[in-house]
């Protein structure tokens, strides 16, 4: 799968790295590799919606770009795609779910910076409450927190 | 129990089987309904993502105090090589397992356990010193000293932290085991539940298939009745057409036989008349008193039977004419026979009332018949009164048809003979007392028998009688 690029070159990170795109991508900034910081997230298109969830009593709202955008940014080719938390925690998610669902990369929750004690800096979340088929623990584990790594396969 | 009503218990028992069985079937499905509804919703609240993920989340929580601890150390072991921000940042990771963990404390399905709130109590205690040092905020320089005093509280939760992993994860497997349990129990239910609703399929389909015989068994019988009420009824046709021939011919016989012998009688009879006059005139003035009444009595047996003979010959005739039915008024005929009867007898005195106007549809010929016998006898059975009175007339019945009517005031009769009244040769007074054959009304009946309509009677001895007759709405000649 190509997701198609919507910049052609990509600006190198000026704050703290936190997030990395490895793998098979076009577009990188690094060695090996496509580093954001917040500012270039923030820079992308952002959505937002606002869905409940098995990790708060109450709905929250997640704000951040699509996670299909950002990895557009980079020219992502492949089928899978690995997340991989702060603690080395990874989770196998199909890259065809980035275009069946506006899966947001969170990182703002209730348009405030999310820490990393509350699951920041960066929450892959999918719209549960809009794709009640969403509603299973398959895709409650999908969606990593604590994100800093995305391998492309 | 007769055979049908035997056949509708067992109708109505089946039947009751049926409801029955259906009634059994309904509560095994709701029953089993019910189970897998149960089922279900432990199923969810098994793999309800927070519940099944909490020994996950403690492990965790364990892992990353490891992990905390051990950058310590190697911050306690290597000062000069202290990363602050990857320090900070283990340690954020580690709080926010604590988080999810205190997260838990509403999960409806784990009741705190005592181990762990003291053990929360003691992580609260160790982060909140802790954050003035680890925090992402935090700005205080992590200096050898304060590693060492970190590492101080941070080191007595290790055993608290593994002890409470440990029970939670006892605790998860115990939960597991139970619901695995309910779970088998549940589906061995539900095979139970399954056979016996199988059963009851079975019992239903039993119960189907053999009412489904049982009426293909009724329809059967049902077709044999059909087709021997089918048989009898074309017998009982031939049996009738084979009667009714037979009667024909009876009767063709009875008539021939009595007009015959009619007039077979007649002869000798006008010989006995004839000479027993001879003889009574040639042995005038001969004979005593006795041989007089002697000779009157053989002329008045002669005349009477001379009567008979008439009536039998006018009532053979009458049966075998064809009737021919028109518009009749039967007032101006009732007016003609009242006036021969006065004629006849003009000494008598009489008050005969005739309605202006008697219609009626039938044979005229007959219809005098009928009137003649009728009106003769009311002028008959009043002869002994002072005044006859005498009413002919019309009037509707309780069905709309016209009833016929003639009263008198004469003798009348006794009800309880009525019967007789129409009958051949029946008579209810003596021949002392009124003249007659018997003949008459038998007549009449079967003119009015053959007009399709019915006569009758009513009267009281010495107080008249009345006689009533229809003609039927459907009369037809017959030939």
């Amino acid at each position: 799968m190509l997701l198609a690029s919507t910049s052609h070159a990509l600006d190198t990170p000026k704050g703290k790295v936190i997030l990395s795109i490895t793998g098979n991508i076009q577009f990188k900034n690094a060695s090996d590799r496509a580093d954001f910081d917040m500012d270039m997230l923030a820079a992308l298109p952002q959505h937002s919606f606002t869905t409940s969830s098995p990790w708060y009593k109450e709905p929250k709202k997640f704000t951040g770009p699509l996670l299909r955008d950002v990895l557009a940014a980079v020219g992502a080719q492949g089928t899978i795609l690995k997340a991989q938390a702060l603690n080395n925690f990874k989770v196998e998610i199909p890259l065809v779910d980035t275009q069946k669902f506006p899966i947001v990369l969170a990182r703002l929750m209730d348009d405030v910076v999310m820490p990393i004690r509350n699951k920041g800096p960066l929450f892959i979340i999918y719209p549960f409450d809009s794709y009640p088929g969403l509603q299973s623990a398959q895709y409650y584990n999908r969606s990593a927190w604590q994100l800093r790594v995305i391998h492309i396969q | 129990m007769k055979a049908g009503e035997h056949r509708r218990f067992r109708g109505t028992s089946s039947s009751h089987w049926t409801v029955a069985v259906s009634a059994v079937l309904v509560a095994v499905f709701v029953a089993i309904g019910a189970i897998q509804t149960r089922q279900v919703k432990m199923l969810d609240s098994t793999v309800y993502y927070n519940e099944e993920n909490i020994s996950w989340m403690f492990f965790q929580l364990q892992q990353e105090y490891q992990t905390v601890c051990d950058s310590l150390r190697q911050a306690e072991r290597f000062p000069h090589a202290i990363d602050s921000e990857a320090l900070r940042q283990r340690y954020e990771i580690f709080v926010s397992r604590f988080s999810l963990m205190q997260s838990m404390r509403f999960s409806p399905m784990v009741q705190p356990l005592p181990v762990q709130a003291s053990t929360i109590v003691l992580l609260e205690k160790a982060i909140s010193y802790a954050d003035a040092f680890l925090s992402e905020s935090s700005t205080v320089p992590l200096t050898p000293g304060v590693i060492t005093q970190l590492l101080r509280e941070m080191e007595p939760l290790d055993s608290p932290v593994h002890d409470l992993t440990l029970l939670v994860s006892q605790v998860m497997v115990n939960s597991v085991s139970q619901r695995n349990a309910a779970a088998r129990d549940h589906v061995s239910i539900s095979i139970a539940l399954t056979v016996f609703q199988g059963l009851l399929i079975l019992a239903f389909a039993a119960l189907l298939i053999r009412k489904v015989g049982s009426l293909e068994k009724r329809s059967q019988e049902l077709g044999q009745a059909t087709d021997e009420i089918l048989l009898l009824n074309s017998e009982l046709e031939k049996r009738v057409h084979q009667r009714t021939a037979q009667l024909e011919t009876a009767n063709q016989e009875l008539k021939a036989f009595s007009y015959s012998v009619s007039h077979d009688l007649r002869s000798p009879l006008k010989s006995i008349d004839g000479f027993s006059h001879l003889l009574e005139r040639s042995l005038k003035d001969k004979t005593s008193e006795k041989e007089n009444h002697y000779l009157n009595r053989i002329r008045g047996g002669v005349q009477q039977m001379g009567e008979l003979i008439d009536g039998l010959l006018a009532l053979a005739q009458l049966s075998r004419d064809t009737l021919h039915i028109g518009q009749v008024d039967l007032a101006p005929i009732a007016s003609r026979i009242v006036q021969e009867c006065r004629e006849r007898d003009p000494d008598r005195q009489s008050h005969v009332r005739i309605q202006q106007a008697i219609l009626a549809t039938g044979d005229q010929r007959q219809l005098l018949v009928v009137m003649q016998n009728l009106l003769g006898n009311a002028w008959k059975f009043t002869s002994k009164q002072p005044l006859a009175e005498i009413e002919v007339g019309s009037q509707a019945g309780n069905a709309g048809e016209t009833v016929y009517f003639i009263k008198d005031n004469g003798a009348g009769f006794d009800m309880a003979y009525a019967e007789k009244l129409f009958g051949t040769f029946q008579r209810l007074h003596s021949p002392a007392d009124f003249a007659g054959t018997g003949i008459g009304l038998a007549t009449v009946k079967r003119v009015i028998d053959r007009h399709g309509g019915r006569i009758w009677a009513e009267s009281k001895v010495g107080e008249g009688a009345m006689f009533f007759f229809t003609l039927g709405t459907d009369v037809a000649p017959d030939h």
